[in-house]
């Protein structure tokens, strides 16, 4: 651009800026299907602590080569705010700051007055000292931390209104986007700055993290729901909430996955397909995680991936467990077909979970995935209030990539009549294998059955099973007074 | 000799000048940034002895301006003196402090206006008193 032209397009950025613009978050991004729009203003609001200031110099730190961010606070010295920025990891070494807050002399030159209202005081050398930086800097990224404090050196409401608007204005017509947030109490709600801004990105505080949501983003859609996030040495990091990629329609039966036991695998009619739900529900104790063990085992020796993901038991007694039956888990661990994570509680927000496991799901190309157990990815996660909110977008997910996921869940009662499970999940299954306990004189027996098969015929009879060197040994049930059970079954399943 | 400016006509005008007679430092500041703001020189004083001082070392000021927080009743004296003096003066007070604000009247205050003024109502009326 040459020099005259540039004098006479003097409101235009001096970079052409992108349509979109990163707000220095990945997963805030991809909620906005792509980041901010350009030169528009978006109010950030939220309570105390929750991380507006670091989510504000992320959107700084993430401009482009000859892009100039500003940081405009009214509460904090510079120094304070580079001190918090670099403790979340947060490099502003490119940051311009313009603080505007009360210096110690205020206080300790006793520079308090009360002969003029603030408006008549602080407002213009404020205004000033905003025009002339922006007028140097030309930024095109500007963080206003918060537009609340404006309201205070305002005479009034209307005029309050007015400067903001002017304000905001001022800024975007010299090309710059603009975040800036606000502090809403009862007293002094921000309902005004809501109308007049173009999106509005709402923290609160949710029951195990902090959640994001969008409540308003003009002139683009973006991804609905709350999001949980952190903010931690990492800076701010969002996990959307993980949603089914649309169905693929096939024309072609889908591939099976075996137990590597033959009597098991004959029960479901050759295995559990791929892209299906399979749910294997029985009192603790019984097996499940051994069977669920060994499905994996079998996927990685045939040359599939497998991944499976341990709540609750130590991987090194399971593992333990399975060498002694004769499972072999150790080479494809090596070779990286068998994936093992054991997942300690409260490391993973239940979002930043889904999203790992999808992602390695799609990277690895996973084929069959185990989660051990409902109860431990709910209990882990902190995601017990959510319903099964994360798990059903997670195995939604995975079965629509393709890949056969196996949820093991725990009922407590020990010996009882059949029960799918106390979850609530049962929707979820395609598939339904149930172990269970049944009194047989002194002796307690395990039985296991197919409950649910949706892609498949199965052999609904009920089996005795034990499991010893060798994998495990199904037998059939011939005592007709047991066929009492059997029946029961049939009755759950109708 | 004191300051001066031009006027429009050519001829160079005498500053007017206020004395601001307060005790907060903060009112002092905002007071004298507010006063130079219109062309009007401030001189300060935080007692009724710096306020002698300041009566006996320049001319005359064209007003005083009071501000009633933290004199107590060592106002009342301190009114008086600009009263004898012969210099108008204008009292702020807060707005809780009524009584204080009618007494001023009857110590010879020519206007009690109570705080927080507007910044350009109280400048109007510096300068209509100071003609």
């Amino acid at each position: 651009m040459d020099k005259a032209n540039r004098t006479t397009r003097s409101l235009e950025p001096e970079v052409q800026l992108p349509d979109r613009v990163s707000t220095g978050s990945a997963g805030l991004d991809d909620v906005l299907h792509g980041g901010l729009l350009a030169r528009r203003r978006y109010l950030l609001r939220g309570g105390t602590g929750l991380g507006k200031t670091t989510l504000g110099l992320s959107f700084l730190t993430a401009a482009g080569e000859g892009e100039t961010s500003l940081f405009i606070g009214f509460q904090e010295p510079e120094d304070e705010l580079r001190a918090n920025a670099y403790s979340v990891g947060i490099d502003v070494s490119r940051v311009n700051f313009l603080s505007l807050s009360a210096t110690e002399e205020f206080f300790t030159e006793a520079a308090a007055y009360d002969v003029f209202a603030a408006s008549d005081v602080e407002q213009a050398p404020m205004i000033n000292a905003i025009v002339e930086a922006v007028d140097r800097l030309r930024p095109s990224r500007v963080f206003v931390d918060s537009l609340t404090q404006l309201r205070f050196v305002s005479a009034d409401l209307a005029q309050f209104r007015k400067q903001v608007t002017s304000f905001l204005r001022f800024l975007t017509d010299r090309g710059a986007t603009v975040l800036f947030t606000s502090e809403s109490t009862a007293e002094v709600p921000d309902d005004d700055l809501q109308f007049i801004c173009d999106g509005i990105i709402e923290l609160e505080h949710g029951t195990s993290s902090g959640v994001l949501s969008i409540r308003k983003f003009r002139g683009s859609d973006f991804r609905r729901g709350k999001h949980q996030f952190r903010v931690d040495r990492d800076g701010f990091e969002i996990y959307s909430q993980v949603l089914p990629p649309p169905q693929q329609l096939i024309d072609t039966a889908p591939e099976q996955l075996v137990s590597g036991n033959r009597d098991l695998d004959a029960m479901l009619h050759g295995g559990i397909e791929a892209g299906t739900v399979t749910l294997l529900t029985g009192p603790t104790g019984i097996g499940k995680s051994t069977l669920a063990g060994m499905f994996a085992a079998e996927a990685a020796r045939v040359g599939r991936r497998a991944a499976v993901y341990q709540f609750e038991e130590e991987l090194n007694g399971w593992l333990t467990r399975l060498r002694a039956l004769d499972v072999e888990v150790d080479t494809p661990r090596n070779d990286g077909r068998l994936v093992l994570e054991q997942v300690e509680p409260l490391r993973y927000l239940a979002d930043e979970f889904t999203n790992a496991v999808r992602e390695r799901a799609a990277t690895d190309h996973l084929e069959l995935v185990v989660i051990d157990s409902i109860t431990g990815f709910t209990m882990a996660l902190g995601a017990e209030n959510e319903s099964n909110r994360p798990l059903h977008g997670l195995v939604k997910t995975l079965a629509r990539l393709g890949v056969a996921v196996i949820l093991i869940n725990e009922n407590r009662a020990i010996v009882e009549a059949t029960q799918i499970s106390e979850s609530q999940v049962s929707y979820i299954a395609d598939n339904v294998i149930y172990l269970r306990y049944q009194e047989t004189g002194a002796v307690m027996e395990k039985t296991m059955g197919v409950l649910k098969k949706r892609l498949s015929g199965f052999d609904s009879r009920q089996r005795r099973f034990e499991i010893a060197a060798g994998g495990i040994h199904l037998t059939d049930i011939e005592d007709e007074s047991e066929g009492t059970c059997h029946q029961a079954t049939r009755e759950a399943t109708a | 000799m004191p300051p001066s400016h031009a006027r429009s006509d050519g001829v160079t005008a005498p500053v007017k000048r206020v004395l601001l007679v307060v005790r907060q430092p903060g009112n002092t500041r905002v007071l004298d940034q507010a006063v130079r703001e219109i062309g009007m020189a401030a001189t300060t004083a935080s007692s009724q002895d710096e306020m002698a001082q300041a009566l006996a070392a320049i001319d005359e000021p064209n007003i005083a301006l009071v501000d009633a927080s933290g004199f107590g009743p060592g106002l009342w004296p301190l009114c008086e003196q600009l009263h004898e003096s012969g210099v108008p003066f204008v009292v702020m007070s807060a707005s809780r402090d009524r009584e204080a604000g009618d007494q001023s009247l009857a110590y010879g205050a020519a206007r009690v206006v109570e705080k927080p003024v507007a910044k350009e109502a109280l400048l109007q009326l510096l300068r209509s008193l100071s003609q």
